[in-house]
């Protein structure tokens, strides 16, 4: 069902909101601009097709946005592989770096990571937009944490 | 500029490296928002083409309406969405990939997620990252029930209401891959497809409310069987590296598989369609740990009796069975030449205490070329052994309730002599003694209360047929399955009564129910 005019303004408050959050939360978790410009614009048209169905926006563009990532990525190059992070996108070279960096963690712990740091949600929140448990949010983070501590250690002494 | 910055008033799990990483994650608050998103949105609004995805984890394309949601505070909103997109991806698994020419009973779609508690070790084992999540064409290929039909391998139920089942591809298809899984809940809200792979009439263990086991007969034709972790709630899987050094188990993140005993469904299942022979049992305990996705002995005595099972839940202590030597009842010239004891642990394997069983059990027991002995069932300090096989005109079934410290006898009218017993512990840790004259149940007796000194006979709705195969798993679950080549008065042949769907389950026997989306 498409949504009508005033469910798209619905949709659009929202969309105002939450857009530049969800937009660098899936860059950190794709390592590709274009990439996280798919899924955040798909995952909003998703939510523009069902109109009323969608009770709460927000939290299901969080949700859809990440599965949409995540699909395209496996539909690209494999569920654990970024692929090459497009540095002319993104101009930053401190970012490009943390991206190759995030690159080497599996795809949960760098949703998890992206959802926490840039998403800003809480453990509990970030289960049930992952659909996991809080206890296993925390155990993603905490090897997140793990394995970027040694490569940045690495990259310090070097 | 300031996005992550302002998200350090949620308290969430802080330590040392938690603002490293904060302090880096905030470059990506200087990359500038392409300014087109809302129009690419609503751009792909008028195209009406979704975006398509090779992976059902990812796929989010048709959420059903969640109409009542409006009642609903945001975190619920937040968990039923989540369930009406995983009810979504298994449907579109279901409905897409099914091959057209099944009009398989299968064909049912799903409309909620299932609940299952989490567990460290299911948590070990989504951080490990190796669960694999099925291909489509994999879920193809293992939802076509012509390639790999219902009933071709083993079915386990667990206490949470989910299975797991296995189907072998059949002659005359081109597989790459011999075995199959479905997994998902017993209600059919959830429901699964994967591919495993070939192996020697792999059978199929319940790890906990979430994982399953597919692993082959060992040790006899495969030193290093293949196994297989089965999950449940994604429909995920992995192989498990077999590793022969035994190990304890010290960790949450460990989990020990324990085997049904040698006459279990799941076994003689598979025994009923081998063309090469009984399998091995898994009677001594293995172990699965989700830190490097291994499986491998749990260290046990040097008198451990892998002849020996005995069926328990697996959950604190456990228990073994041993004898000199670790040859429990061997028979030699129809003689009964090794005494058998058992041993318990409390530490997961790394210290063991032993326990002598009553000398009179082997009195009773026949020698038999096949025999394994005795049947022992055991519940923490709650023992129950009886000889597999008696020809005596009573059966004797030693129970003790501290541990094998003292024992006591209960005395069972055996009035057609040479008659087997197989003793299990149910879900409610009450004794079931299942007695027969050949190899199929007959008869069940059931301990009332907690009480394993009173078994009841012929209870409403205990007695079994001969044309059932009928056991109990490790976490009580009572598992009946209709023969289609056997017979009430056990002569051979198709047995047009055997329902489609001949795996029933229960906890209590008296209510047997099925797994939803296999029926018909």
């Amino acid at each position: 069902m498409m949504g009508t005019v005033g469910d798209q303004d619905r949709v659009e408050v929202v969309f105002r909101s939450v857009h530049p959050r969800l937009w660098r939360s899936l860059l950190l978790f794709t390592g590709d601009a274009e990439l996280a410009s798919d899924a955040v614009a798909e995952a909003f048209a998703q939510v523009l097709r069902r109109g009323t169905e969608v009770a709460d926006v927000e939290a299901w563009v969080w949700r859809s946005g990440f599965r949409i990532a995540a699909g395209l990525l496996a539909a690209r190059s494999g569920p654990t592989d970024l692929g090459p992070v497009d540095r002319s996108t993104l101009q930053v070279g401190s970012l490009a770096e943390f991206l190759d960096l995030l690159g080497d963690l599996p795809s949960q712990q760098r949703a998890c990571v992206a959802l926490r740091y840039v998403g800003g949600y809480t453990s509990p929140e970030i289960g049930e937009l992952l659909g996991i448990s809080g206890g296993t949010v925390r155990v993603h983070l905490n090897r997140a944490h793990a394995a970027l501590r040694q490569t940045i250690m690495e990259a310090d002494r070097a | 500029m300031l996005l992550c910055a302002r998200r350090s008033w949620r308290p969430i799990v802080p330590d040392d490296f938690d603002s490293v990483v904060a302090d880096r994650c905030r470059a990506v608050d200087d990359v500038s928002v392409p300014a087109d998103l809302w129009s690419r949105a609503q751009v792909k609004v008028l195209d009406r083409m979704p975006v398509q995805f090779t992976d059902g984890e990812a796929t989010l394309i048709g959420l059903e309406t969640p109409s009542q949601t409006d009642e609903l505070t945001t975190p619920q909103r937040v968990v039923l969405a989540g369930l009406l997109v995983a009810a979504a991806v298994v449907a579109i698994a279901v409905v897409a990939f099914r091959d057209v020419d099944d009009a398989s009973p299968d064909a049912q779609t799903a409309t909620v997620g299932s609940s299952i508690v989490e567990s460290q070790f299911g948590e070990a084992m989504e951080s490990a990252g190796v669960l694999v999540q099925p291909s489509a064409e994999d879920i193809t290929l293992a939802s076509g029930t012509s390639r790999y039909p219902p009933d071709s391998g083993s079915t386990q139920v667990s206490a949470a209401d989910t299975f797991a089942l296995l189907r072998q591809c059949q002659p005359g298809y081109v597989c790459d891959a011999g075995w199959a899984y479905v997994t998902g809940t017993v209600d059919g809200n959830t429901l699964h497809y994967g591919v495993l792979g070939q192996a020697h009439d792999p059978e199929v263990f319940v790890l906990d409310d979430r994982f399953f086991v597919a692993m082959e007969s060992e040790p006899t034709l495969h030193p290093a069987p293949t196994a297989w972790l089965i999950d449940s709630s994604s429909g995920g899987y992995t192989e498990l590296t077999w590793r022969d050094e035994p190990t304890t188990v010290s960790s949450p993140e460990q989990a020990v598989l324990i085997g049904d005993g040698n006459y279990s469904v799941s076994r003689w299942v598979n025994l009923s369609r081998s063309s090469t022979g009984p399998m091995e049992p898994v009677s001594l305990p293995r172990v699965v740990d989700a830190r490097d996705g291994t499986i491998r002995p749990l260290a046990v005595p040097d008198n451990a009796a892998a002849s020996l099972p005995v069926i328990q839940h697996g959950q604190g202590r456990i228990w073994i069975g041993t004898a000199p030597g670790g040859r429990a009842l061997e028979v030699e010239e129809l003689e009964v030449v090794q005494v058998a004891g058992l041993a318990y642990s409390d530490d997961g394997g790394a210290t063991w205490a032993e326990v002598t069983l009553p000398a009179q059990l082997f009195e009773s027991a026949e020698p038999r070329s096949d025999s394994r002995g005795a049947s022992i069932a055991a519940e923490g300090d709650r023992i129950a052994v009886t000889a597999a096989w008696s020809y005596n005109l009573e059966r004797y079934v030693y129970i003790s309730h501290d541990a094998g410290l003292t024992w006591s006898t209960v005395t069972i009218a055996n009035p057609s002599k040479h008659n087997g017993a197989f003793l299990y512990v149910l879900a409610d840790k009450r004794l079931l003694l299942m007695r027969s004259d050949d190899v199929y149940p007959a008869e069940l007796l059931v301990s009332t209360d907690s009480d394993w000194t009173k078994l009841e006979q012929d209870l409403p709705a205990t007695r079994a047929i001969k044309n059932k195969y009928v056991s109990v798993n490790r976490d009580g679950i009572v598992v009946m399955h209709f023969s289609e080549s056997t017979f009430d008065d056990g002569t051979i042949g198709n047995n047009p009564d055997a329902p489609p769907n001949r795996y029933r389950f229960s906890t209590d026997m008296t209510n047997w129910r099925t797994i939803a989306t296999l029926d018909p």
